[in-house]
């Protein structure tokens, strides 16, 4: 297989609502910035893949074939993956293999998602609508009546077989990534919070409360990959070195003494980390970006990814392991409930932060970059079921 | 990276601006109505409608039982076969809900705060996700990991998975 580098990057800001802007005009404006960054015109793209998770959130049915003919790109190959809230690394695995395996020198990647057009007259929130909408991912007939939150139910058979994480431990993980965001330009909420504040705020479902949610809105974001033959040190490359997607449901199996385990996680890290000869994932990255869907999964991820084992993702956040100064930062854009998050967008956001931060070209929010290793990981689905990961490197190899 | 962008200010009310502000917006409303077969797991909810009664599926080959049903065991693609189950099981995981959107499915049963749990049937693989509704929805006291829980079918029964929920048993175990 041929290397893979990420040479563009292209990122809007992630707003409530993008109102200016219909979903193919934001996918062109994430489209140009992304192509400007890599010093590529749109006609040296040879193919496209489109991350757009929900057909209904945009009332379109097939809307790749919309944003393609928007960007001019009529005549290139293109495809469309959806993967609930893992569908940016569902993405980024079509892209690198659409390079990987010759069949395309350069390629766009591209995530776009509106998601608050949605109305609820009776609620007078469009989040109501939103959420309606968003629930029919999962398993209409046995999850959707019940469960919005498959997460809730990792989180809380984790803390009864461990005791832990803690509520508190949980806050700080809201606290961190509002801290990160509050320096990321790109944020949907600049304001840093303190942990009375994530305490205090309302619970959804228990330990969770509304300011350790994720956030929910709209953006665009796009990369573009290129086979090794077309790198330019100009373009300050950033490489593919492992990637790799699971399916896996995590909850309707779980045993009954089960320790709450994020499955398509471990096991999409387990092979990127195969690919990319990761031995040692806790002292081989520099930074670390992750769907913190809630702050609580974020805590269950760490053990998932690696850094530590079951039961001690608590403790990480403790000790400041995690921190933007820590020795693994984790989340440094803000993340899911700092920077926001609409899926689709979200694991294509993260790819091109983590890219960003081993460019050392992540501005206030820069962490140390020692190894040039970064991971990036994103899960979602119906039971928590589908997750990838992405290895880079600023080495080739 | 974002100075490309043409920056227009958000009135307060965020939403519902008319032509002259830069954008319009016009109201949609789709209705869509299914009549979805259950196909070969039908029996299940038919059984649930018509008698009250818990039906879960055993694969001849492997053994395996399963329940939400499943007419192709997934371990060894063998069809199963029907059995009848006393509805008794145990919570593996609950969630404590305190909120949940204005339109949730689950609103038509319960508000706010209510409990649903992955509960698995004795002797089942797989587990429902379904309500739990204790005489005492205080966090933690009455549902936690491991408690005992039996079915309830509601009086009202039209063929769905809110056909019924479970209940923590009474300590001496009778289920009531």
């Amino acid at each position: 297989m041929r290397r893979v580098a990420i040479v563009g990057v292209g990122q809007l800001p992630f707003r409530s609502r993008w109102p200016h802007h219909r979903y193919p005009e934001l996918a062109m404006l994430a489209a140009k910035a992304a192509l400007d960054d890599a010093r590529l015109r749109r006609q040296e793209l040879d193919a496209a893949v489109y991350s757009i998770y929900s057909d209904l959130l945009l009332r379109q049915g097939g809307p790749e074939a919309i944003v393609h003919d928007y960007l001019g790109l009529n005549g290139l190959p293109a495809q469309r993956v959806s993967a609930g809230a893992a569908s940016g690394g569902y993405a980024l695995r079509a892209a690198y293999a659409e390079i990987a395996s010759g069949l395309a020198d350069v390629v766009l990647c591209l995530g776009v998602q509106k998601a608050l057009d949605v109305d609820e007259p009776i609620a007078g929130q469009r989040s109501d609508g939103a959420l309606e909408v968003e629930s029919l991912t999962l398993d209409t007939t046995w999850h959707l009546p019940f469960s919005q939150q498959p997460w809730a139910l990792l989180l809380t058979a984790h803390m009864a077989r461990y005791g832990a994480p803690t509520e508190s431990q949980i806050a700080k993980v809201a606290v961190k990534n509002r801290a990160n965001a509050a320096l990321n330009p790109n944020a949907q909420l600049r304001r840093p919070v303190t942990l009375d504040e994530v305490l205090g705020s309302r619970l959804t479902n228990w330990p969770t409360t509304m300011y350790e949610s994720c956030l929910y809105g709209e953006s665009a974001a796009a990369l573009v990959l290129v086979a090794e033959e077309r790198v330019s040190p100009a373009q300050r490359p950033v490489w593919i070195r492992g990637i790799a997607t699971s399916h896996c449901v995590s909850t309707d199996f779980m045993a009954d003494d089960d320790p709450g385990r994020i499955w398509p996680l471990h096991h999409a890290c387990r092979r990127a980390y195969a690919m990319a000869g990761i031995a040692d994932p806790a002292a081989d990255f520099d930074v670390v970006e992750l769907n913190d869907l809630v702050a609580g999964l974020e805590l269950l991820s760490y053990a998932e990814i690696g850094l530590c084992g079951l039961g001690e993702g608590g403790r990480l956040i403790e000790d400041g392991v995690t921190e933007r100064d820590g020795p693994v930062p984790v989340n440094p854009s803000g993340g899911r409930i700092g920077a926001g998050h609409i899926a689709g967008v979200s694991g294509v956001y993260s790819a091109g932060e983590v890219a960003l931060q081993l460019r050392e070209e992540a501005g206030e929010r820069q962490v140390r970059i020692g190894r040039g290793r970064g991971l990036m990981t994103v899960v979602g689905g119906s039971g928590l079921g589908l997750g990838a990961a992405l290895v880079l490197d600023r080495e080739a190899a | 990276m974002t100075d490309f962008l043409i920056e227009r200010p958000l009135a307060a009310d965020g939403h519902r601006r008319q032509a002259g502000d830069g954008w319009f917006e016009v109201r949609e409303e789709m209705r869509i109505q299914w009549s979805s077969s259950y196909g070969g797991i039908s029996r299940f909810f038919a059984e649930i409608v018509e008698r009250s009664r818990l039906l879960v599926t055993r694969c001849p080959d492997c053994r395996r039982v399963y329940c939400p049903p499943r007419a192709d065991c997934p371990s060894c693609w063998c069809a199963t076969q029907w059995e009848p189950h006393s509805g008794r099981g145990r919570v593996v995981a609950p969630v404590y809900c305190y909120w949940t959107q204005i339109n949730s499915p689950v609103r038509r049963y319960v508000q706010p705060p209510f409990v649903y749990a992955l509960v698995r049937l004795d002797g089942v693989e797989n587990c429902f996700h379904a309500l739990v509704e204790p005489a005492d929805v205080r966090l933690n006291v009455a549902v936690r990991v491991g408690t005992p829980v039996s079915i309830r079918f509601r009086p009202e029964r039209r063929g769905a998975a809110t056909d019924f929920y479970f209940v923590p048993d009474a300590p001496d175990g009778d289920g009531s």
